[in-house]
């Protein structure tokens, strides 16, 4: 276990939520049970008033949500001195591999709530409500990864042992040889490179025809691709697009680009990267729910208005993540 | 052309239902008012009326019955879309003026609109014009606890104006006004049912409901409605020698 | 866009109206934020400061360890080690602690070698000769001595023995030279009553920093009864040091914490007539619930992040201007010699960070619920009288 200050203000922040969740999906449940828009009795409108406050709280927990996973990457960062041969964030989750699913958890409740969020705007659209059971039965899959993710997290600090001086053997030189892997082991550059635009190229086309087409299937297909987007992004920028950036061909650390030291591109990368993932996806997980009457027009108009999004931030997720190397291919062109 | 702004049918409001104190505020009130039209809703405090008027403004929802404004039915509607149809309909004006202190003249006219996208220089400008209209625009940048009691009314008016409402719904207007204020009232009233907007005034002020401009006078009673047909008063010689 | 900015404008506005309720509870949460930055910040500082000199530091010291204890060792011990592939330079080093009843203090004292640099000096010089000295800031001020006078110390026999200051170190901030006294080789041997052949640890370069782990490895094969230390070592175990400490002081920090969501709890909830009223009044004209939500999200940011930024500020001056008077002798706990003790301003983001999820955090969350209790007023409240 290490004591550290980012630590302490994760688990904090994690319990808080915890309690928040656990409150909604009680709320969530009871609302599941005793909704009925027909009524106009005290209860429904109580109940209906407590809509809000669980849109209050997921709102709240998707800020978190983003910036705890900052600070959990902050946080790794920060200790990885305390870990041998562990040069950036990576290598103190490589430390004790449970930090790889935290990160992993961060993400899925990040893309859960986020799609909560979407549910809950179309519906408060539409007079009748037609999306509250839904909403409220994803709500109820939602507790149960946070939860995970307060666990893992919790275990990987208390899993952390850092190798410190003790008083009866000072030295663990012996132990450097097996020191921590420090760079993650990456896909081969060339293949990556064409993978990487074919995809961003298929998902803009699609995404084009999406936006032209009333048609279904694109839209499905949307969706699907943003997720394959998604992973061959993250795969490309351990790959190749972050060592385009620190100009070090075998340092593949998807988090050092979050620092100073490269101009904060990481920021602007994955903010693109996620959001416009976020809205492609979107777009199809909500084309099912137009068969609900009253929601028709409010879900095309709103699927218009995300597909050009996610047009928009993937393209300039894909020109921020070429920069480097069509600025670099000159200078570099043997070397890479 | 006159044509139906708000109809209720079988409305009946009961609050705090299957419980000791349960309270049945109106019962079974069917109405129908016109475009146009200026509207009583006299009787003695408890009588219902002025939670007919909130029944009326989207300000909550009946027990049972509908509520039917503008052709829509309001009675089965979430809050937050009660609250958008209130926002483009209906202005209020209250018996205790309700205004929020600390907040000058203008800012408390323009506060309806601030939850809306309309810019605040259009809602300013707007503001101006009404509080200009009700000859208080001098007192613009004043804190409204400064004002008296006949100013605050004024400002109350400006502020249920400034989303231009079709509908004005007054609850007991003239409660806190003398004679003088309270003919001033009226005045400004009628000028506005004279712009074509709907009235309807709760009140049990013959003051109010004596005056020429109403068209109409529904009585109620221990949450009924006393006079079932309600039927048009009209005061022609009142009018002339009023005008 | 233009509906968040007029909500925006109406809470900013709303909190001036209730300055003084609202100015409790910023004076407290400033406060709070300060006592937790100020930690923060002086354990960084702290970090950063015996990191940046333990980079100069050497690459490897190599103590004896006998019976499982720290041991003087043999001089003759570092032509053994001369014959490993990659060691440099080795040299003996000559130190101790010294215990000054007088002024309750624990200092180092430490023998020179004519070639020992990277010192700086106020001014004066490094003692020569036999009976001279130079000091450290902090002993300078505690026994009220400089260049010129003399410094009394008593050895291990019991004898009191003059040195002359020739030589004051300068470094404002630097931990190492504050408690610090340097003297010749031979006084220092004569002093502890240490025997000729022996210092009490010995540093080794290592040319190149890769192969240290293996350069330790041949000592302690070649020396069993010795302890090499790298400095990769030292560096892990102060950071987790530091890291530890500011976690402990974060801890007790708790209760204070959770008092203050109380507070903040009962503010929210304690809600004045006035501002009832000034709720149902904006229900009654026309905000829907989710806007009273949104006008209450304001007034918490703005009133967390001036609290936030107050006591980031105060808490910069605290530490980087006052020296950290209020805890840096719990934090510090290194020797209870130092008088003045300057903090070089070392602040990364990350700190900035975690005190903002420490805070700001809680505090939003602890009035989630009431404001969505004051949001959900009736909106025919203010008819109904």
């Amino acid at each position: 276990m290490i004591l550290h200050p980012g630590v302490l203000s994760l688990i904090i922040g994690s319990l808080i939520v915890i309690v928040m969740m656990v409150y909604s999906s009680a709320l969530g449940l009871k609302i599941l049970k005793r909704w009925n828009i027909d009524s106009s009795s005290s209860e429904q409108l109580s109940l209906e008033r407590k809509t809000y406050l669980i849109s209050t709280i997921m709102n709240y927990v998707l800020g978190f949500m983003v910036l705890s996973a900052f600070l959990f990457i902050y946080t790794a960062d920060d200790i990885h001195r305390l870990f041998i041969g562990a040069m950036c964030a990576t290598g103190s989750l490589n430390a004790n591999p449970v930090g790889w699913y935290v990160l992993y958890t961060k993400i899925i409740v990040f893309f859960l709530s986020s799609i909560w969020i979407a549910f809950n705007y179309i519906d408060q659209k539409a007079e009748d409500y037609p999306l509250v059971k839904t909403k409220y039965t994803i709500l109820l899959f939602i507790t149960p990864f946070i939860i995970l993710d307060a666990y893992l997290q919790m275990r990987y600090f208390i899993g952390l042992k850092p190798k410190v001086i003790t008083s009866c053997c000072g030295s663990l030189f012996s132990e450097a040889g097996k020191g921590i892997a420090s760079s993650l082991s990456s896909l081969p550059v060339k293949p990556m490179m064409i993978i990487f635009y074919v995809t961003i190229g298929i998902f803009l086309l699609n995404a084009l025809l999406s936006l032209r087409l009333r048609n279904s299937i694109p839209r499905y297909a949307l969706t699907f691709l943003s997720l394959v987007v998604f992973v061959v992004s993250v795969a490309s920028i351990i790959s190749f697009i972050s060592p385009y950036f620190y100009e070090i061909p075998t340092h593949h650390c998807p988090f050092d680009i979050l620092q100073k030291n490269y101009y904060l591109i990481g920021y602007p990368i994955y903010i693109t990267l996620f959001s416009g993932v976020f809205f492609g996806m979107i777009t199809g997980i909500l084309e099912p729910f137009k068969k609900l009457g009253s929601l028709i027009i409010i879900i095309e108009k709103s699927q218009k208005k995300w597909i050009a999004l996610s047009i928009l931030l993937i393209l300039i997720f894909a020109l921020i993540s070429s920069w480097p190397m069509l600025s670099l291919s000159f200078s570099r062109d043997g070397v890479w | 052309m006159m044509s139906i702004v708000i109809k209720t049918e079988n409305v009946t409001k009961v609050f705090n239902p299957n419980l000791p104190n349960e309270v049945k505020a109106v019962t079974d009130i069917s109405i129908e008012i016109e475009n146009g039209e200026v509207v009583v809703l006299k009787g003695p405090s408890g009588s219902g009326k002025t939670t007919l008027l909130s029944l009326i403004g989207c300000m909550s929802r009946p027990t049972e019955g509908s509520i039917i404004v503008n052709g829509k039915d309001v009675a089965r509607l979430p809050e937050r879309f009660l609250t958008k149809i209130r926002q483009k309909t209906f202005g209020f004006v209250f018996q205790m003026f309700n205004l929020i202190k600390g907040v000058n003249v203008i800012e408390n006219v323009m506060l309806p609109l601030y939850p809306t996208d309309a810019k605040l220089f259009v809602i300013k400008k707007r503001a101006e014009a009404i509080l200009d209209k009700l000859d208080i625009l001098k007192k613009r940048d004043f804190k409204t606890q400064s004002l008296s009691a006949g100013e605050q009314q004024r400002v109350a008016i400006a502020r249920a104006l400034i989303n231009e409402p079709e509908i004005i719904l007054a609850d007991e207007p003239t409660a806190h006004l003398d004679t003088k204020l309270s003919e001033d009232l009226i005045k400004i009233l009628r000028g506005l049912n004279e712009d074509r907007k709907t009235i309807i005034i709760a009140t049990h002020d013959p003051f109010v409901y004596e005056k020429a401009f109403v068209h109409r006078i529904i009585e109620m009673r221990d949450g009924v409605i006393k006079n079932p047909t309600p039927q048009i008063i009209p005061y022609p010689e009142n009018e002339v020698w009023d005008k | 866009m233009e509906k968040h900015k007029k909500i925006l404008e109406y809470a900013i506005s709303s909190i001036l109206r209730r300055k003084y309720k609202n100015l409790a509870i910023i004076i407290v949460f400033s406060f709070m934020i300060t006592i937790l930055a100020s930690i923060l910040f002086l354990t960084h500082s702290l970090k950063m400061e015996s990191l940046n000199l333990l980079l100069g530091s050497p690459q490897l010291i190599v103590q004896r360890v006998s019976g499982g204890r720290h041991d003087l060792i043999p001089i003759n011990y570092i032509k053994r080690i001369q014959g490993i592939y990659g060691a440099g330079k080795i040299t003996p080093r000559y130190w101790g602690y010294y215990y000054d009843s007088a002024t309750d203090g624990n200092y180092t004292l430490m023998g020179v070698d004519k070639d020992m640099q990277g010192l700086r000096l106020l001014n004066g010089e490094m003692p020569s000769k036999n009976g001279e000295c130079a000091i450290g800031k902090g002993v300078s001020s505690a026994r009220f001595t400089g260049i010129g006078e003399k410094v009394y110390l008593i050895d291990s026999k019991e004898k009191v023995l003059a040195f002359n200051v020739v030589g004051v170190f300068t470094s404002i901030s630097n931990i190492l030279t504050n408690d610090l006294i340097l003297l010749t080789k031979e006084d220092i041997l004569g002093f502890f009553g240490m025997p000729s052949d022996k210092a009490t640890d010995i540093v080794v370069e290592v040319y190149n920093e890769f192969e240290t782990p293996f350069v330790a490895s041949k000592i302690k094969e070649i020396l069993p009864d010795t302890r090499p230390i790298m400095k990769s070592e030292i560096i892990r175990t102060y950071d987790a040091l530091f890291s530890w400490r500011s976690g402990i002081a974060l801890i007790m920090f708790l209760g204070a914490l959770i008092s203050f969501l109380i507070l903040a709890w009962d503010k929210a909830t304690g809600l004045s007539a006035d501002e009832k009223q000034d709720i149902g009044i904006l229900k009654a004209i026309g905000w829907e619930t989710s806007d009273i939500l949104e006008l209450k999200f304001w007034e918490g940011l703005a009133i967390s992040l001036t609290s936030f930024l107050t006591g980031l500020i105060l808490a910069y001056v605290h530490v980087f201007f006052l020296g950290a008077w209020l805890f840096a002798p719990v934090l510090k706990g290194w020797s209870v010699i130092f008088p003045s003790f300057r903090f070089f301003p070392y602040i990364n983001l990350y700190q900035v960070f975690a005190v903002l999820f420490l805070t700001v955090i809680p505090y939003v969350a602890s009035t989630i619920i009431p404001s969505w209790k004051t949001a959900i007023t009736d909106p025919d409240t203010v008819m109904r009288g």
